[in-house]
């Protein structure tokens, strides 16, 4: 493994919006030499509103970079198993709303619920909806607290992984046998009642964190509420994805055609979780320059010291890298779009103390416009 | 000023006169009749030997919002890119980007697309999307119908004008260009477990029927006055038999103008033993005789696809016939939407017969200005198979080189063969153009008339119709040549129409209650504000009708 070891200097630059400063330009000058002449550029972190992530795919289309997100559950689970078998989704609020069974799968589940709140009370739209049930599958004797429940919450398989107790679930579901249970598990009937439970709601909703579970887990998780809906409507609710994680795959989606990480060094895009991983890029030394975006988080990750990095990070944030760039956050220092939680859907926010840094957009503009045989 | 001449070119566009060789002038990005007194002409362009048509309008095209995102990450398999494009256009060969959508459309010659599955609470997906497809101009209609809030006002026996605030804070707040309704209350049974609705089923809970819905919104686009008329998904989508949901559909308006999308996947007969037969002339009988009403095809052509509705119902019958054996479907806030692959087999009498009786309405179209052209992209085929179907209605004998492979079975099914119709360039100028322009209420396109915008299509005149219609000679967008030789020239970015109707106070109120109390956030959320396209300006206000 090749190993570039670069003096960290640690500068921090603010760029100043409307009036570029010396410092600044400097800045963005070292930041696009630096990007221009590595062979192979990897754009990772990637947490920033919509424009950001316009700016970053269109600078990687210029210098034939890498593109990635630090969401990799996300991508590498949740996209992956859309593209391969497809999924049945609902909306926050509708599962707010009309689930008369919410199933919290796995652990990751509960500690969203009670982390958002977004189910914390019954929601009241549909005053037809039957008592609202709460089961937890898998989730290591986790229970929420604040998930509104008319009721006990009951549970299956805290002491078994959440693949085993999807599997017993679906074989029974479909009545088919299953072998010998261990003796601590759960037994015959009390997998049957949970797949009863299941098969008795008229809108369940089963929400999953992607960094549970493998593909092949949410695989058989869609498929197991593919199947309820054979004879009920029964659908899924994914924890959102941190960083805006979902949001920039969307972008992605829409300039690139496909979810990230993509390359671009082609000219033309090419969606491969393990080719443009960004990571895997950087510490294999196949990568030789990283620009980190964090304006959303995370920080500059360990793995970077081993490439020249520009860190784009939020105010506060530690980075060590060639060239620290500040830049504003969306939604607190500056206005932006971003995939809102609460209705998985794109929103403008408006800046809530507004400070003179510049957006990520703005800074990896300049960027581009700065490269050799850019239009500044 | 910049003035540029189009000289020598024949001219086709009924709208300002007879088609005669003649010399048009593009000044200021506005069409003009005669040279501008005193003015010189900063360039020309020898149209000698070629067609000069407006820009083409598409009024029905699913290219950008949620369910087309998804259907990208659904299917990646049907779009790997696989050529570099030009220098200063990214993403150009990006297959399935919204920038190789723009640049395809440009290259046929179209200069305004519509996308018609607006969904209000994800409004801002689909105008962020939209405003990165480039060069063309394009619009977006807001579906209503299957909300709870607006079924909850049905249910409440609120008034007409209560209704009509509703819907048009819909349409404003979204920025939508007109109104559409889908399977009108399907969608919103289907949430509470019912696989099938007719026109007169009932909404479980809201007690108002698909006929009531519908109605309801007719009155509604009216009274806003939205020049597009209501865009119909209508019920049965598929079904043998729903040439009379389309007739049902037709009488339930009581004269009032109506747009049924995608009428093809409605011309469905059955025989005897309850086999599909082509319905083409039922269907073609009943717009006859309905002036009120215009639709577009919604053409099946053959090759790999992909169904993108917000018709839950539908998607979820069709999950069973996917090809590759995947789907998703998002039980959204209102309809939400289902992803469904489908592949529409040359050698499936089935869909031989889909892609005839879409040729059979288009055949016994009583009017152009009427029956419009469109694939319902990509449920029945991509939109760059334009240029194919303009083909085969302007040349009879290229219809009898496809129809020698079709299935006997198909072939007896369908008048097809008998039909010796073909299309004049007049008619496909109406039909692709005119006609949309002017049922989508943009007037100042679609024709080339004294001070249109200056969106104009120059094709080689030739008789391979596929070859003259993929590839422009030259296309002006506002005057500007963005298409030379068949290839776009760079990034220009279009505008995004949109309809501004007033807002009673009240009414945005009592919204803003609702959906606080439903999502746990206020009416910003939901917002498409200028700001949210940076220093881009990107909408262009219609007016309402008065
Ligand atoms: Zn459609």
């Amino acid at each position: 493994m090749r190993q570039i070891r670069i003096e960290d200097r640690g500068e921090r630059l603010s760029v100043q919006t409307g009036q570029p400063e010396t410092d600044a330009d400097a800045a963005i000058g070292r930041a696009a030499a630096l990007l221009a002449k590595a062979r192979h550029p990897v754009i990772g972190g990637l947490g920033c509103d919509v424009d950001g992530v316009r700016a970053a795919l269109r600078l990687a289309n210029a210098i034939g970079a890498s593109v990635d997100h630090a969401a990799t559950a996300h991508e590498r689970v949740e996209l992956r198993v859309l593209a391969d078998s497809g999924v049945m989704t609902t909306t926050v609020s509708e599962a707010r709303h009309r689930a008369d069974l919410i199933v919290l799968a796995g652990p990751g589940a509960v500690a969203w619920a009670d982390h958002a709140r977004a189910l914390a009370d019954g929601g009241g739209l549909y005053p037809w909806r039957g008592e609202r049930g709460v089961l937890c599958l898998a989730t290591g004797g986790a229970r929420p607290a604040h998930v509104a429940a008319d009721g006990t919450v009951s549970a299956l398989g805290d002491d078994l992984p959440l693949h085993r107790v999807l599997g017993l679930l679906r074989a029974r579901l479909g009545q088919k046998p299953i072998g010998p249970l261990a003796q601590d598990g759960p037994d015959r009937t009390a997998i049957d009642a949970v797949a009863l439970q299941m098969k008795s709601a008229a809108f369940g909703v089963m929400v999953v964190d992607a960094n549970d579970v493998d593909h092949v887990t949410l695989d058989s998780l869609q498929g197991l509420v593919k199947d309820l809906n054979r004879d009920t409507r029964f659908t899924t609710l994914g924890v959102p994805a941190h960083h805006h994680g979902r949001g920039a795959n969307l972008v992605s989606a829409w300039t690139t055609g496909d979810h990230l990480p993509v390359g671009l060094g082609r000219g033309y895009p090419v969606q491969d979780d393990w080719l443009h991983d960004a990571e895997r890029l950087v510490t294999s030394g196949e990568a030789d320059a990283l620009l980190w975006v964090g304006a959303l988080g995370p920080d500059v990750p360990a793995w970077a010291s081993s490439v020249p990095t520009v860190a784009l990070v939020h105010h506060g944030a530690s980075a060590s890298a060639e060239v620290v760039i500040e830049v504003g956050v969306p939604g607190v220092t500056h206005p932006g779009v971003l995939t809102d939680a609460v209705r998985d859907a794109f929103a403008f926010v408006d800046a809530k103390a507004p400070q003179p840094l510049p957006s990520v957009a703005a800074v990896i503009t300049a960027i581009e416009a700065a490269l050799p045989g850019g239009h500044p | 000023m910049t003035t540029i001449r189009l000289m020598g070119g024949r001219v086709v566009d009924p709208v300002s006169g007879a088609t005669s060789v003649r010399d048009v002038y593009l000044v200021d990005g506005r069409v003009a009749a005669a040279a501008p007194v005193g003015g010189a002409v900063d360039e020309t362009y020898d149209c000698t030997g070629k067609i000069v048509m407006a820009g083409g309008v598409d009024v029905h095209s699913h290219i950008a919002g949620g369910n087309v995102t998804m259907s990208r990450l659904l299917l990646p398999e049907l779009h790997v890119s696989e050529t570099a494009g030009p220098d200063g256009m990214p993403f150009a060969t990006a297959s399935w980007s919204g920038w190789e959508t723009g640049r395809l459309y440009a290259e046929m010659g179209f200069t305004t697309v519509v996308e018609p599955a607006l969904a209000p609470a994800q409004a801002l997906q689909t105008h962020l999307e939209l405003a990165d497809i480039p060069i063309i101009d394009r619009g977006a209609l807001t579906v209503v119908g299957n909300d709870d809030h607006f079924l909850s006002l049905l249910r409440d026996r609120e008034s007409e004008t209560a209704i009509r605030d509703a819907v048009a804070y819909q349409l404003a707040t979204s920025k939508g260009l007109g109104l559409k309704v889908i399977n009108a209350g399907g969608p919103a049974a289907f949430h509470s477990g019912l696989r099938t609705f007719e026109l007169d089923d009932v909404v479980p809970h809201y007690g108002a029927s698909s006929r009531q819905i519908l109605t309801t919104l007719l009155t509604a686009v009216d009274q806003i006055g939205v020049p597009h008329p209501l865009h119909v998904h209508a019920n049965n989508l598929g079904v043998p038999g729903a040439p009379k949901t389309i007739e049902e559909t037709i009488a339930a308006a009581e004269g009032r103008r109506m747009h049924f999308a995608h009428i093809q996947f409605y011309s469905y007969g059955k025989d005897a033993e309850g086999m599909m037969t082509s319905g083409a002339e039922e269907i073609a009988a009943a717009l006859a005789a309905a002036p009120n009403v215009t639709c577009d095809v919604g053409q099946v052509m053959f090759g790999p696809t992909v169904t993108i509705s917000l018709d839950l119902m539908k998607q979820w019958q069709g999950a069973a016939y996917a090809s590759p054996k995947k789907f998703s479907l998002t039980d959204g806030d209102a309809e939400g939407g289902g992803v469904v692959p489908l592949v529409y087999a040359r050698k499936n009498w089935i869909n031989q017969l889909q892609w005839a009786i879409g040729l059979e309405l288009f055949l016994l179209s009583p009017d152009p200005w009427r029956v419009l052209m469109t694939t319902d992209h990509p449920n029945g085929g991509s939109f760059t198979t334009y240029p194919q179907i303009i083909h085969l209605l302007m040349d009879s004998g290229e219809r009898a080189r496809w129809i020698e492979h079709m299935p006997q079975k198909a072939r007896e099914r369908t008048a097809l063969e008998e039909m010796t119709r073909e299309y004049t360039l007049e008619e496909v100028a109406i039909m692709t153009r005119a006609a949309p322009a002017k049922i989508l209420g943009i007037t100042d396109r679609g024709h080339l008339s004294d001070g249109a915008v200056a969106d104009v299509a120059v094709y080689d005149d030739l008789t391979d119709k596929t070859a003259m219609f993929t590839n422009a000679r030259y296309v002006f967008k506002d005057g500007r040549l963005v298409v030379r030789d068949g290839r776009a020239l760079g990034w220009i970015s279009g505008r995004t129409s949109i309809l501004a109707p007033d807002v009673d106070g009240q009414m945005e109120r009592r919204m803003a209650d609702y959906i606080t109390d439903r999502y746990g956030v206020g009416p910003a959320a939901f917002a498409v504000p200028e700001r949210a396209f940076g220093e881009r300006h990107v909408f262009k206000v219609e007016p309402c009708l008065t």
